[in-house]
């Protein structure tokens, strides 16, 4: 019956679990500001690296002189950055951003830390179809352009298809889709797939020898032409993600809640995997599978940036660019190991730390 | 601010002819109902009547199979989401609170009918739920993680949110029904103090007969997914309603120096 007056509690001093607006903003800026210091850190070292190294004032001037490109002026390192190292580390961050974006959409879509694109089974679909594409159009003299547009072009497919499929088998007329449902299909597609993958990987393991090195997700090789097959979707599904990062931060309280706060909540599903499915699968299509890039870097960014997807979305992005971007360099002094190999021996052990960190098992 | 409506004074939000379900279980068999503009009513029923699945129908959570639901004299279907938010709100059975949000954020979250993706929050909306954190009395609470808040902190962080969204008619799903005697009535106190003020129309569902009867004015009584009885509390409330309800032998006692009554009950003998 009786109110306590405000004023009162007012000026009360607060308990340990008070977090002041400035510290968290000033918190979130600094991680912000640090993912994007080993973002420059990771560019300058991975333009520095490989078979000659480069100081940093030398990767500056040849980055200075693109003029002399083609001409006699042209230095070796000239040639060495532009050539060969900046295309391959801007697809490094392009694969890193997509992966760990797509990554946070779903995850937020789900509202579950175990959704990426590996476990819904975007990223196998994709896999499977890029591999029909090389079976289907041989890696002969002749059609290796075909090739390189026809595994973009089926890996997306393959997303599409898997993701399409997923929300179908999950979604139950009058009640939408639940995240438990949508996982366990993700890990039924990600299975039957799988089956499939392997079925063609040993009985046409003659006409698809790369694939095995592409599955383990590799960048050796990669060169300006590979660009467009990555870039206009990394920026067509960031654009599709800042449209939701309201929504999603909304769907965090349970559909009911968003709902009726007049969220949309099966449009805001449906580009959140329309986009995790354009992101994914070209990534996919450049660098094979790159896993728990989508899994670890939201995941982490969640507990030390922000649950809010304004500040989540592009923190992920950026801390999956850096990760990427580094793990590559270190994958090329290791031998050209598959950039792939390195990010779930990098990211597997942080995880299960991380987890063991929050007592979440 | 709602409007009050004087010259239209029954229905703002009218059910009619009202069947929902799952699949081939049916739970509302032909609901009609009229909550009046400005009224404070309770739906009481026992459990498995279809009270939540009600309110779901009326907020448009869940679709009708058939009828329609009307609020003020538009059937909510022709509503888009956002427009059906800034005129009705709800306060679901278990709301989760999200993790890492403040009390602050949280309640602005209720505005987010009002706002547009691209537009960010303006000095109005902060003092607006300025006023809102005073009233709901958590203003102390303004930056602590909603998460880490007590059952009682949390359920008026959650009637905050949902008057951010400045509804017409507000929905609660049992917002007390897991609180202490002391915090339900505080929360029950700020309903009506909200009621009164703000001509809020409240839809509340309640398991306590006696809170229905202290607090609410109007009464709606389903079961087997029927309206029983609908009207004032002093009119509805009767021993054979109760028996009907819930199949107990009730006393309605009128104790001196109460303004409300008071049920005693005891179970029926088959």
């Amino acid at each position: 019956m009786n109110r306590r007056p405000n004023s009162f509690n007012q000026d009360k001093p607060t308990g340990p679990s008070r977090i002041g607006l400035s510290w968290l903003l000033s918190r979130r800026v600094v991680v912000l500001v640090v993912l994007g210091a080993l973002l420059v850190a990771g560019v300058f070292t991975a333009a520095g690296t490989g078979s000659s190294r480069l100081g940093f004032d030398e990767v500056l001037t040849a980055l200075g002189n693109r003029g002399a490109l083609g001409t006699p002026e042209a230095s070796p390192a000239d040639n060495i950055v532009w050539n060969v190292r900046l295309p391959r580390l801007i697809l490094s961050i392009l694969v890193g951003l997509n992966l760990a974006v797509a990554g946070v959409l779903l995850q937020g879509i789900m509202r579950n830390p175990l959704a990426s694109p590996g476990i819904i089974g975007v990223t196998a679909g994709a896999a499977l179809f890029a591999t029909l594409g090389m079976l289907a159009v041989p890696a002969m003299a002749g059609l290796v352009f075909l090739q390189t547009l026809s595994v973009p072009v089926m890996a997306f497919i393959g997303a599409v298809l898997a993701a399409g499929l997923v929300y179908a088998m999950s979604w139950q007329p009058g009640l939408g889709t639940s995240p438990t449902r949508m996982i366990l299909a993700g890990v039924a597609v990600t299975a039957m797939v799988g089956a499939v993958q392997s079925f063609l990987a040993v009985y046409f393991a003659d006409r698809i020898a790369g694939v095995v090195l592409w599955l383990a997700g590799s960048l050796s090789a990669r060169s300006w032409q590979h660009l467009p097959l990555i870039w206009p979707f990394s920026i067509g599904g960031l654009m599709l993600a800042a449209m939701i990062a309201r929504p999603l931060n909304l769907m965090q309280m349970g559909e009911d809640s968003a709902q009726s706060l007049g969220v949309g909540v099966q449009q805001t599903r449906l580009i959140a995997i329309l986009a995790a499915a354009l992101l994914t699968a070209s990534a996919v299509a450049v660098a094979g599978i790159v896993g728990f890039v989508g899994l670890v870097v939201p995941h982490i960014l969640r507990y030390t940036l922000s649950h809010n997807h304004l500040w989540l979305i592009p923190g992920a992005a950026l801390g999956g660019a850096a990760l990427v971007c580094w793990s590559d360099v270190l994958a090329r002094q290791l031998g050209e190991m598959p950039v792939g190999v390195l990010t779930a021996a990098i990211g597997g052990p942080y995880f299960v730390f991380l987890l063991y960190k929050t007592r979440l098992i | 601010m709602p409007q009050p409506h004087a010259d239209n004074p029954p229905g703002i939000l009218t059910g009619q002819d009202l069947q929902a379900g799952y699949a081939a279980h049916t739970v509302l068999d032909g609901v009609d109902l009229a909550i009046a503009q400005g009224d404070f009513a309770a739906l009481i029923g026992p459990n498995g009547s279809g009270k939540s699945t009600l309110l779901r129908v009326l907020a448009r959570l869940m679709p009708a199979k058939q009828g329609r639901v009307i609020l003020h004299d538009q059937p909510i279907n022709q509503l888009s989401a956002k427009a059906l938010a800034r005129k009705l709100a709800v306060m679901p059975q278990n709301p989760t609170p999200p993790p890492g949000v403040t009390v602050r954020e949280l309640v602005g979250y209720g505005r987010a009918p009002h706002t547009h993706w691209l537009k960010p929050a303006s000095k109005n909306e902060n003092a607006l739920i300025d006023a809102l954190l005073s009233r709901c009395d958590i203003r102390h609470l303004a930056d602590r993680l909603v998460h880490t808040l007590s059952g009682g902190e949390r359920q008026r962080c959650w009637i905050a949110m949902a008057l951010a969204q400045q509804p017409d008619v507000l929905l609660l799903d049992e917002p007390v029904s897991a609180l202490d005697v002391g915090h339900q009535l505080e929360v029950l106190d700020l309903l009506t103090g909200i009621n009164r003020e703000q001509q809020t129309t409240l839809v509340i569902v309640l398991h306590d007969i006696n809170l229905a009867a202290r607090y609410c004015r109007s009464l709606l009584t389903v079961r087997a997914g029927r309206v029983v009885a609908a009207g004032p509390t002093d009119a509805v409330l009767t021993p054979g309603l109760l028996k009907e309800l819930f199949n107990v032998n009730a006393r309605i006692l009128n104790p001196d120096g109460l303004s409300y009554p008071v049920c005693v009950f005891d179970r029926a003998e088959i």
